[in-house]
């Protein structure tokens, strides 16, 4: 069991898409959502390398500022996976 | 049983009489109950007429004279023969009047309920048992006490309700037990309480306090009449039970690490935990209850937003801030719902996470430097380990000045072309030459010739583009020319390489700039050649399998590395480096005896380095003792030596040549294992000038580059 580290979301807004469910791998700079308010719309990138633990929010929620979208638990071998790259 | 002064006579009316005569009747005898017969049979009473009913009639006529029949009457009359004896009467202990019957049952008389009671407390036979089962049969609790409180009597039912054990209740006071001001009262002056509700976390009760006064009127003790209020006593129960709930809530809650805030289903703050994050509040929360704090949002009370979005979303939400004191700060807002799935509160958790936070950072910095400097580690240790299984051990002159040479050329950035016999260890020179040169910051690349398959050298030398095939990498690959850039390519086997491929080769060395596969743009690199083979480049040019203008490019700097036996003093200096080595790989202490080392120095060692190393190993893997003789190891030369002849002769050749091959074998096995002519000449047999002569063509031939004995 490793550290949960939390995805934050920047500004308040909707998201767009939601690539990753629980439990996945997820490399360390991957795409997890892309948040969109009117004008922009951006991508938000997984901080380290792990598994998706419960993703809070779906396609089309509204979200606000610095909420916890998602956690990633840090996996043991994070930066073997990330020598590859 | 009944004495009978206590009977009282009877007077009757009939249905049919009026009140006045009811009321004259009363006032004449002075009684209190006047009886009414049945008009079938006048000997049986169906009622009776209270006083105290008539009192208000009396100055009203039109009342008066009324019947009998309409006056309020009491037809709850009960009956008890003479012969009766005290349990009957027990039975009969709730009613005001008793009719006493005789056997026949005619009406002898009647008794007043506290006649009956006065009569059986001043009996002086009676026993107080009786007294007791009196007030066991009554279904209410009774206790008696004195004037300070001590208790003198009390029913089973009593101490059911307040829950006591009959110890228990004789040694406390009725005060203490059930209302110390209460019970003054009835004491003090004397007054009457009832229907006084008591109820503590132990019990819950309805009571009836009485003083119990003497004949001259005088206060000696009190009775209390309880029941029980079960309905109540649950409610107090459980009001103890929330009160004693609410107190541990609040000892957990200011217990806790979390700050925690409780609203209600619309944002009004209704509780908080006693805990405060230091810095955090830049407001005093106390001013906060009873707000709505949906309604703050202006005063950047971050969490406003969350409790409209638990409002909206009615999911948990969890929101990261960081204060503007520095703090970071974790709140996750929780829905809560009733039975009916009505949000009815909202708990928010505050937890201060600044030092979690600062924590995760640091581990994640930290996991990287460590990855960082493992692989440094890893790096110079292979380094290390490298040098340490890879250098350069000699002692013979030849080898000194080839070294000298190789300190003059690394200098430079010259192509150098390495030849030798396979297995004098080339790459450990390629290796030399790169690690004393300026380059050795930069990668060293080994590519053996030999090894790769011919129609994928190309790719793997000059790499490919993204899509130059399908099924290849997809990203395309640099190959070892970009790969070297800045460093050294080391060509191993180049004599092997493909005629096609020695073109393209060629005008890299001339242009210094390549053309990946499927590419179309140039690549420049900046790369030092050190080639290597084992065969006469020379000659393959002249045979036409080797392109001349290459051979002239690559042959820039040329170093011959001499064969192993040709320096005979290496190898006993080379075989006890190999014997430590693996010695320390295989965690053996084996040692070699002079005569061993002596053995291995006078071999001819046709597979150089590499057969020494190899032979060494076996050596050492296989030895049953520490100490290895001479023995142990010339059946391993032996017959290799065999092994070769036997090779050799399975072919049909001139026979000619097959007497010279066999000739110059036996003259150079002769010679390195005796290493003077005279005593060669004595071992094969024939005079020393033949074999002085014959072994100086062998080492003409050999200097040459020209294999002796039979061709391969």
């Amino acid at each position: 069991m490793g550290l949960k580290y939390d995805v934050i979301s920047p500004f308040a807004g909707k998201i767009e898409r939601v690539l990753f469910r629980p439990g996945d791998r997820v490399q360390e700079g991957e795409i997890i959502f892309t948040l969109a308010d009117g004008q922009k719309s951006i991508e938000i990138f997984s901080p380290v390398t792990g598994f998706m633990d419960a993703v809070e929010v779906e396609r089309g929620d509204l979200v606000i500022a610095s909420m916890i979208l998602t956690s990633i638990i840090l996996s043991h071998d994070e930066t073997k996976q990330t020598e590859r790259n | 049983m009944v004495s009978n002064w206590f009977i009282k006579k009877v007077y009757t009316v009939s249905l049919e009489s009026s009140a006045n005569e009811v009321w004259n009747m009363m006032s004449r005898y002075n009684e209190r109950y006047v009886f009414v017969t049945d008009p079938e049979n006048t000997e049986n009473l169906i009622a009776y007429i209270r006083n105290t009913d008539m009192i208000p009639l009396q100055h009203d006529r039109k009342q008066m004279s009324k019947a009998v029949r309409e006056l309020p009457l009491h037809t709850n009359l009960s009956f008890v023969k003479q012969e009766a004896d005290m349990l009957d009467f027990f039975q009969l202990f709730g009613e005001e009047v008793v009719v006493v019957q005789s056997q026949e049952g005619k009406p002898e008389g009647y008794l007043h309920r506290e006649d009956i009671l006065y009569s059986l407390l001043t009996n002086q036979s009676a026993h107080t048992d009786w007294i007791r089962s009196l007030l066991n049969s009554i279904p209410m609790g009774i206790i008696i006490a004195d004037l300070e409180g001590k208790i003198e009597e009390f029913s089973s039912e009593a101490l059911r309700m307040v829950r006591v054990t009959p110890e228990e209740l004789r040694l406390q006071l009725v005060g203490e037990l059930l209302d110390p001001d209460v019970f003054l009262k009835v004491i003090e002056h004397g007054e009457t309480v009832l229907n006084y509700i008591i109820v503590n976390d132990r019990f819950g009760v309805l009571a009836d306090f009485c003083p119990i006064r003497n004949q001259q009127g005088a206060v000696t003790g009190a009775t209390i009449v309880l029941q029980d209020l079960p309905y109540i006593e649950k409610m107090a129960m459980e009001m103890e039970y929330v009160k004693n709930l609410n107190t541990d809530l609040q000892g957990i809650l200011s217990s806790i690490y979390d700050e925690i805030l409780v609203l209600d289903e619309h944002g009004i703050l209704l509780r908080y935990s006693g805990n405060l994050i230091k810095d955090f509040w830049e407001i005093n929360k106390e001013q906060l209850i009873g707000l709505n704090l949906m309604e703050l949002e202006h005063e950047g009370l971050f969490f406003s937003s969350i409790v409209r979005m638990v409002l909206e979303r009615k999911r948990k939400v969890s929101v990261t801030q960081e204060s503007r004191s520095g703090k970071n700060v974790l709140a996750v807002g929780n829905p809560i719902f009733d039975d009916k799935g009505k949000l009815e509160r909202i708990v928010i958790a505050l937890r201060d996470i600044t030092e979690t936070v600062l924590l995760k950072e640091e581990l994640l910095q930290a996991k990287k430097m460590s990855e960082k400097y493992k692989k440094e580690l890893e790096h110079l240790r292979d380094q290390q380990q490298y040098s340490k299984n890879r250098q350069l051990i000699y002692a013979s002159e030849q080898m000194e000045k080839v070294m000298k040479y190789i300190h003059k050329i690394a200098k430079t950035s010259s192509t150098v072309l390495l030849s030798g016999e396979s297995g004098v260890g080339k790459e450990v020179f390629a290796r030399t030459i790169y690690e004393l040169g300026p380059r050795n910051n930069n990668p060293f690349v080994k590519v053996n010739c030999g090894a790769i398959p011919e129609t994928l050298l190309e790719s793997e030398l000059f790499g490919y583009e993204k899509g130059a095939f399908t099924g290849a990498n997809a990203n395309g690959k640099p190959g070892y020319f970009r790969m070297a850039h800045k460093g050294v390519l080391f060509l191993d086997e180049i004599g092997e390489m493909p005629l096609n491929l020695q073109v393209k080769l060629l005008r890299v060395l001339q242009e210094r700039e390549i053309i990946p596969i499927g590419g179309s743009e140039v690549v420049e690199v900046d790369v030092q050649i050190i080639a290597a083979t084992n065969k006469n480049l020379e000659k393959m040019v002249e045979e036409g399998t080797f392109r001349e203008d290459l051979y002239y490019r690559l042959n820039v700097i040329p170093v011959v590395i001499p064969p192993l036996r040709d320096r005979s003093e290496d190898i006993p200096l080379i075989g006890l480096h190999f014997l430590q080595t693996f010695n320390e790989k295989y965690d053996r202490s084996t040692q070699m005896s002079q005569d061993a080392l002596d053995l291995l120095e006078s071999y001819s060692w046709p597979g150089n380095v590499r057969e020494l190393q190899n032979i060494i190993e076996r050596i050492v893997v296989t030895a049953d003792e520490d100490l290895i003789e001479a023995h142990h190891i010339t059946p391993l030369l032996k017959k290799r030596k065999k092994q070769l002849f036997k090779q050799n002769m399975n072919k049909i050749m001139p026979l000619k040549d097959a007497t010279r091959a066999i000739e110059e074998q036996l003259i150079k096995m002769a010679m390195d294992e005796f290493k003077t002519t005279s005593m060669a000449a004595k071992v094969l047999g024939v005079s020393q000038s033949t074999i002085s002569r014959k072994y100086q063509e062998i080492q003409e031939k050999l200097s040459r580059g020209e294999p002796i004995g039979f061709k391969v």
